[in-house]
């Protein structure tokens, strides 16, 4: 309260404590303080604090993970996330929080949206949909799952393109024939589809068996078609 | 819909370069002092990683980051003990910059009285000075970034003007 009796009775300062951040204190304050503060620190102090930043945060929290969104004219919005080499994930999600909210459950890491990052994958995988290319081999890293989800999904990986392999024949391969359900549990939760082809495998009945997202029949459909695979 | 976007975390690094050279310019302003405000600088930004979780969507994100900066540097200030800005430092910060060699003393020494005396003020008063003059923050980010009221936040600044001048005064009487 004394601050503002005190206010009224100096207009210069009381002008300055008005919400116009651009209004200046008294003339004489000004010119001191600018004198020693306006400038601030010099380019080459903050280069040397940027950099030093970057190395603190390089050393102490866990690696940049790039993410974007490309468009699939046949699949939709495609999200996905990678390291500076490796492909860590590939999602259906419509919105980038969706996918953010899924991606920091995944895994621990400083995400960065940069579409030039992660260029190298999802040039890839957009020719592999578009079919200007046959082959994907793209790097991905499973080491977040359990060792159960990563032998389903490295045995997923042997399906060869335009070919198809069920659920049972998965849980065979991997020494598990009983567990049929849980191979079905772990290429639902796949966090890498395309990529790794989890749309390479169906029910023993012939029925699809279902795929990631709200219109994942029909991507699986889709998928196996680029591959060739023909539907009776 | 709601909680899945507040327990989401964002573009870290967006923020990183986003605000990391203000912030600087900030805690420079703060210490008087590069390598010390190099230091919380990097301490502000681990502690925002950390916290990233607990904000929200709503958050006005910059002035989040200026109160952990302001938290952080306070208690890298108290830890130093002294509150006296030392006058070393500033011939060493003056050297570093090249200050033209003839540059007057008598500047110098105006120059030095300034420093010294902004960096005597009581931490909150210099801080909620610093964001109002050189950071360009309004009086309601301020009261965000220093958890006060806006009212608050403006008395300080004023608090902080009005015992500069009456030293910054006496000094030139002397």
């Amino acid at each position: 309260m004394t601050a503002k009796r005190n206010v009224k009775r100096d207009p210069t300062l009381a002008d300055w404590l008005g919400d116009d951040v651009k209004r200046l204190p008294p003339n004489d304050l000004a010119e001191a303080l600018d004198s020693a503060f306006a400038e601030g620190p010099t380019k080459a102090e903050q280069q040397r604090a940027a950099s030093a930043l970057k190395e603190s945060l390089d050393r102490e929290l866990p690696p940049k993970v790039f993410y974007d969104e490309v468009h699939s004219s046949t699949l939709g919005p495609i999200w996905l996330a990678t390291s500076d080499n490796q492909l860590l994930a590939v999602d259906y999600r419509q919105s980038e929080e969706e996918f953010l909210a899924f991606l920091s459950k995944l895994l621990d890491g400083r995400f960065e949206r940069s579409s030039g990052k992660v260029a190298w994958a999802a040039n890839d995988l957009l020719a592999y949909i578009n079919r200007e290319r046959e082959d994907l081999q793209l790097e991905v890293n499973l080491s977040t799952l359990t060792p159960f989800q990563r032998s389903v999904l490295e045995e997923t990986s042997k399906v060869p393109r335009g070919q198809v392999a069920t659920y049972a024949e998965i849980a065979k391969r991997i020494g598990k024939p009983k567990a049929v359900r849980a191979v079905g549990q772990a290429l639902r939760r796949n966090p890498i589809p395309i990529a790794v082809p989890c749309h390479r495998v169906i029910s023993s009945d012939g029925t699809l068996g279902g795929y990631s997202g709200r219109m994942g029949d029909e991507r699986k459909v889709t998928l196996l078609q680029i591959e060739g695979v023909v539907f009776a | 819909m709601v909680i899945s976007l507040m327990s989401s975390k964002i573009d870290f690094e967006a923020l990183v370069g986003k605000h990391s050279e203000e912030l600087f310019a900030y805690l420079w302003r703060m210490f008087g002092d590069s390598a010390e405000a190099q230091d919380c600088l990097q301490d502000t930004f681990l502690r925002a990683y950390r916290a990233y979780n607990r904000l929200n969507g709503e958050s006005n994100t910059r002035a989040w980051l200026y109160k952990i900066a302001s938290n952080t540097a306070f208690t890298q200030l108290k830890r130093r003990g002294n509150t006296k800005y030392q006058s070393a430092k500033l011939v060493e910060n003056l050297a570093s910059r090249e200050a033209s060699p003839d540059l007057q003393v008598e500047q110098f020494d105006r120059l030095e009285q300034v420093k010294m005396a902004v960096m005597a003020l009581p931490h909150k008063q210099r801080a909620a000075l610093m964001m109002r003059k050189y950071q360009e923050m309004t009086y309601k980010e301020i009261s965000q970034a220093l958890n006060c009221t806006a009212e608050s936040a403006r008395a300080n600044v004023y608090q902080g003007l009005r015992k500069l001048r009456k030293q910054l005064a006496e000094e030139v009487s002397k």
